[in-house]
Order: structure tokens, then sequence, then C-alpha cells
């Protein structure tokens, strides 16, 4: 089975956000972050290039989160997957990180877990009223 | 079965409700703290945390006591919790069947002292606590299943 490889890259500082959270719920152990655009001279397209030259598609399988659908960390990993053959999240929540690393799911499991309604913003004042299933006993 | 026992003031959280019922395969959270179990605004917004596929129980400590035998002999891998020394201490010398108990949070208060990063001891509760080690439960710091284990000592 090939090596799995996790990086975080957002806007600013949220990847080690990401990474800090993780440490206190989970692990942060193989994670690699990029914290992207905090720097004037920071340049996506290498920072993509030199995450790519570290890959070895072979032996590695890369996951790939980022933040924001439609903004410009994700647009450049996804001008990425033109040449390269890994896998791309956006719209990572802590909840998806962490789901992620402590199952370890396929990539078909991926998708039924990213479409289901685990991992989605919830509105917590309905969802509170709405609880059912109490269980009195046992 | 009983996969684990621990005390966390956080209650479910996301260290028990993702890392530790993932690491023990819980199939059910027992929480036992008699605060909690009267108070059904907080049952509620546990309900919200559990985890999915995982069912949870919410008990004062006379009412897990009066379910103990069938607490132990579930067919689910039960993950019991304590929010405070003091229940912990009660649902363990009234049942003294457990061979470990971990200690996840135990909050900083006036007169505490501390035995790790986020684990505080007043005197009354270090009195709780040798009432556990005193039906040979051994008591154990760890925050994850990836951090490290450290005895307590008392």
């Amino acid at each position: 089975m090939k090596e799995r490889k996790i990086v975080i890259a957002t806007h600013g500082t949220l990847a080690e956000g990401f990474r800090s959270a993780l440490k206190i719920i989970a692990t942060d152990e193989g994670v690699e972050t990029y914290c992207c655009y905090t720097t004037p001279d920071f340049n996506l397209e290498k920072t993509i290039q030199t995450i790519m030259d570290a890959y070895d598609e072979e032996t590695q399988e890369l996951y790939v989160f980022t933040d924001l659908y439609g903004g410009s960390v994700n647009n450049g990993f996804v001008n990425a997957l033109k040449n390269h053959q890994f896998h791309l999240i956006t719209n990572t929540t802590l909840g998806v990180l962490i789901d992620f690393i402590l199952t370890n799911p396929n990539q078909d499991e991926i998708e039924t877990k990213l479409n289901s309604n685990d991992f989605k913003a919830v509105y917590c004042n309905t969802a509170l009223v709405n609880i059912e299933g109490i269980e009195e006993d046992l | 079965m009983i996969k684990a026992l621990r005390i966390d003031h956080r209650l479910v959280h996301g260290q028990v409700a993702f890392t530790w019922t993932h690491f023990l395969s819980a199939t059910r959270i027992i929480v036992i703290d008699d605060k909690v179990a009267n108070d059904d605004f907080q049952k509620m917004t546990l309900n919200m945390a559990k985890p999915a596929g995982c069912k949870l129980n919410i008990f004062s400590v006379s009412k897990a006591l009066e379910r103990a035998d069938k607490i132990d002999s579930l067919n689910d891998n039960v993950f019991i919790i304590f929010g405070n020394c003091k229940d912990a201490a009660g649902y363990i010398t009234g049942h003294p069947k457990f061979k470990e108990l971990n200690l996840g949070g135990i909050a900083k208060k006036e007169g505490s002292k501390k035995y790790g990063d986020v684990v505080y001891l007043a005197p009354d509760e270090e009195e709780e606590l040798r009432k556990i080690q005193a039906t040979g439960c051994e008591l154990f710091i760890q925050q994850l299943p990836t951090t490290k284990r450290d005895p307590l000592k008392l």
C-alpha cells in the first residue's frame, strides 16, 4: 500500500491553526502545512511545484486539503491536477481533517462522507430543538 | 463490554467524541454525572455532541449503580465518562470491578495542585481518587491515545 501524505494549504495561517487544533484533538503527525500569502513574496505556483517535486506518485498517495472552493489556493491546486495524480479536497473543516486522519478512508468513503450531513456547517439553534432519541435507559 | 473509563470535566467533546471513541471502537458512551443527569438542557447538548453511530446514556451515580451489572454485560463497546472525581469515586467504590481509570481533564481551581497539563486536583479530589485507588483501580493521566500515559502519583 502507498504511503499517505497529507498537505493542508490555506490563505493565511489557518493551516497552522488546523494543525494546532489537530494536535489537541487527534494528532498532527505526518501533516504538512502551507500558510499562503503570509509574506509579500509568496508564490503559489512555486509552492505547489515544491510540493509536487517532493511527491513520489509511485510510492505515495497525496491528499491536499484547502480552505475555500473558488479561492486562489484551491484554484492553484486544481491547475496542478492537470499534470499530477493526487486527491484535492476543499472547503475543509476540522471535522473532515480529524475524520480523515483517524479513519484512513478510501476514495469512495471520502466521497460518501463529504456528501453526508456529518461535516456540514450546522445552525445549532434549530439542531438543538430537533434532537431526537435521547435514551433514558439502556 | 467496558472498554475504558475516564474523568473529563468537558464530558463529551472533541477528544472524546472523535479520537477516543474511534480508538476504542466505542458503540456506547455512558456519562455518569449527578449534575448533568438532572439538567435537561445539558443532556440535549451532549446528545448533539455524541459521535455518529454511537449510543449515549446519561445517568446519575445512583441510577448507574442500579444498572452496573447490566452495563458490564452489554454487547456494546462501552466508554464510561465521569464529569468529576466525586461521581467517579461514587460509582467505582460502589461497583469496585475496574482495573484502571483515565484522568482526561480536571479543571484548575482554587487550592488545586498540578498533576498534568490539564489535570489539577484539589485536596478533596485527591481524597476521592484515593478511594478509587483503594479498590485496586489504577489511575493514569493520558490526553489522547497517541500521547504519553503517566501513572498518577498522589
